[in-house]
């Protein structure tokens, strides 16, 4: 069943107009992203800084309110929605974020903390039944029953990302938004943290949205694979498709600049970059939004904005891929 | 190691005081660099990674005391006098850092900034000082180089700021650069590019680097050799190639399989370390990995295993050197 579905989504925030007493314009950052995602799948959304796939993953769950296009949570618009409608939803729908330590409360105790959704999810719950569910979470995490008097202080990062999670568990949800959750973390914790989220998603059923800048990390994670630059997707594909081979030029130069633990590999690879930045989200380019460093590029493509395409079970937006 | 090495630590330990009491965050650390060599120290949080380089430059926190002997071009730099330090540092050794933007001045013209080092240390004249600084901006690939070094460093991007940073620590023409996480910061086809860069410089100056990184890719594009850290102590060091493939110890190991790779074929899990990263505290009689290593033996809680010959690395383990 679709569990999520964004149809021509567009976000955009509010910033200072040009004139110190001109009105706020609307700066847009998310342009429109369609996607759907399965009861138990998992969608990986990877790209550079500043290509909107944190603001996308907060527009799915409605933190910010889309200015274009509509999200539908289990076949129904959101923007429909009710406040308790959303409430409930949201129980179905829960984050966790990059900054583990962050996101917990310090002056809570990490009972408190795990259980405190469940005022607003399920708000009949007796003082004893919430203890109860938070020990319940916490031991899903993979933490012990005496972490419940604990404080944030008092936890590694790892730790920390555990509680996260514990905290997204505890309202039974169907979907986890993952807004790199291991990017502050240590190797060997980060490996730790994903084989728990692909465990937690065996054993619940429970479907991802992957936001990552890590590659390597969303092939092992993602069932689906989808690449955005400035705030555009330039190409989805199923995990092993994408991996095998990139269409999109920019998802070509994204896999190229990886470096991986092999020094007779990588040496060959000195001297292989990619010159150039990616335009600012403030002067965004006419035609496409990987031209000016695409190593391909034609005149066409600073003119005109490709389309995404179907090609076979995936999708790419450049005007040459398959020629 | 047939010429003079460049740099020779010898014994070198990094305490800090706290109030509860003294934390040994480098312990007894010995390597040798020759000029012109690359080499990597890698280890997670808290393995004492960064404190090596700032003691070497003079810049450890207050209540850090340095032991041991660090001697470069013939002299010991945790012996030296400040004024002598500063001689050093302004000639021929220099430093880039994760963020370059807090080691920028913000109120200083990025040109000034470059030819303020060149002034000081070789006695150029400031217009003489200013046309080099435009050569090395224009060297380092920013784009319209004379120009950019009236701006000030808020008016560059993550990336540039970093290129300014390698621009001015090489200006010098240094006989060793240290570099700490210096693309950690950095989107993935930045990073590219400033490793290029760096690779490429270091070869035309002759510059040897001492890489400080968490990330066993960036190691293995750039390095010769290898220092695996843990809790302060090398675990094992070896040439790049030798211990990418075929490590000894088991705390490297178990880092290269904890890493997710885009050139291997899936694994339904990652390789995990169980626990977490050591951190400080009192020093242990024995292995600071034994904790968490999954082939302890009772010795290893109580002697300290030295580095001792391998294959083609040096690893400190008890349980190899029984085989």
């Amino acid at each position: 069943m679709t569990l999520l579905e964004a149809r021509a989504l567009d976000v955009g925030y509010p910033v200072a107009g040009a004139g110190l007493f001109s009105r706020p314009v609307l700066l847009p950052i998310v342009h429109g992203v369609s996607l759907a995602l399965h009861d138990g799948q998992t969608l990986g959304i990877v790209g550079e800084s500043g290509c909107g796939k944190s603001t996308l993953g907060r527009a799915l769950l409605r933190l910010v309110a889309p200015t274009g296009g509509q999200v539908l949570w289990q076949g129904q618009d959101m923007a429909g929605f009710s406040a308790g409608q959303l409430r409930r939803m949201r129980a179905g729908m829960q984050i966790i974020f990059q900054d583990p330590v962050a996101a917990l409360d310090p002056r809570l105790t990490l009972g408190q903390i795990v259980s405190r959704p469940l005022a607003v999810f399920a708000p009949e719950l007796t003082r004893a039944d919430r203890a109860a569910r938070a020990v319940e979470a916490l031991a899903r995490v993979g933490l012990s029953a005496d972490f419940a008097g604990r404080y944030p202080h008092e936890l590694s990062g790892g730790q920390a990302q555990r509680v996260g999670i514990a905290r997204a568990l505890i309202g039974g949800p169907k979907l986890l938004i993952c807004d790199e959750p291991v990017s502050a973390l240590d190797v060997s914790i980060q490996a730790q943290v994903i084989n728990l989220l692909m465990d937690l998603q065996d054993s619940m059923g429970l479907a991802l949205v992957f936001i990552s800048h890590n590659l390597a990390v969303v092939r092992h994670i993602s069932h689906q694979v989808m690449v955005m630059c400035l705030g555009r997707v330039v190409e989805v594909a199923p995990r092993n498709a994408f991996y095998a081979r990139p269409l999109h030029p920019y998802s070509r130069a994204l896999t190229a600049a990886v470096p991986e633990p092999d020094p007779r590999r990588e040496r060959g690879r000195i001297g292989q970059s990619l010159p150039g930045e990616l335009p600012s989200v403030l002067n965004p380019p006419k035609g496409c939004v990987f031209a000016s460093r695409c190593p391909e590029a034609q005149p066409r493509c600073h003119a005109e904005r490709p389309e995404l395409r179907d090609f076979g079970g995936r999708q790419a937006a450049c005007h040459f891929v398959g020629e | 190691m047939t010429a003079e090495p460049l740099l020779s630590l010898r014994g070198l330990t990094v305490d800090f005081r706290l109030p509860q009491g003294v934390m040994r965050a480098v312990d007894r650390v010995s390597f040798d660099l020759a000029p012109g060599e690359v080499l990597g120290i890698v280890g997670e949080s808290g393995s004492g990674k960064s404190q090596i380089l700032f003691s070497l430059m003079g810049l450890l926190a207050s209540n850090g005391t340095v032991g041991g002997q660090a001697v470069f071009q013939g002299q010991d730099l945790l012996s030296l006098r400040p004024k002598e330090l500063d001689r050093v540092r302004g000639t021929s050794l220099s430093m880039i850092f994760q963020d370059p933007m807090t080691s920028l001045n913000p109120y200083m013209r990025v040109g000034d900034q470059l030819a303020e080092g060149l002034i000081l240390h070789k006695g150029l004249s400031r217009s003489a000082a200013r046309a080099e600084a435009v050569a090395m901006l224009d060297r380092v690939r920013i784009p319209d180089a004379a120009a950019r070094a009236r701006r000030y460093p808020h008016e560059f991007s993550g990336g540039m700021r970093q290129r300014v940073m390698i621009a001015m620590a090489l200006l010098v023409r240094p006989a060793l650069l240290l570099a700490d996480e210096p693309t950690t910061a950095l989107d993935v086809t930045i990073q590219a590019q400033v490793l290029d860069l760096m690779a490429e410089l270091a070869r035309e100056i002759g510059t040897a680097i001492i890489l400080v990184t968490h990330d066993l890719g960036v190691v293995a594009r750039l390095c010769d050799r290898v220092v695996v850290l843990y809790g302060g102590r090398i675990m094992e060091q070896g040439p790049a190639e030798a211990l990418f493939e075929a490590p000894a110890h088991p705390y490297a190991r178990g880092l290269l399989q904890a890493t997710p790779r885009l050139d291997e074929a899936l694994t339904p899990r990652l390789g995990t370390i169980p626990g977490t990263p050591r951190s400080g505290g009192a020093m242990l009689p024995g292995c600071p990995f034994e904790p968490r290593c999954p082939l302890r033996l009772p010795v290893c809680a109580q002697v300290q295993p030295a580095l001792t010959a391998r294959g083609g690395t040096l690893a400190a383990c008890h349980l190899e050197a029984e085989r």
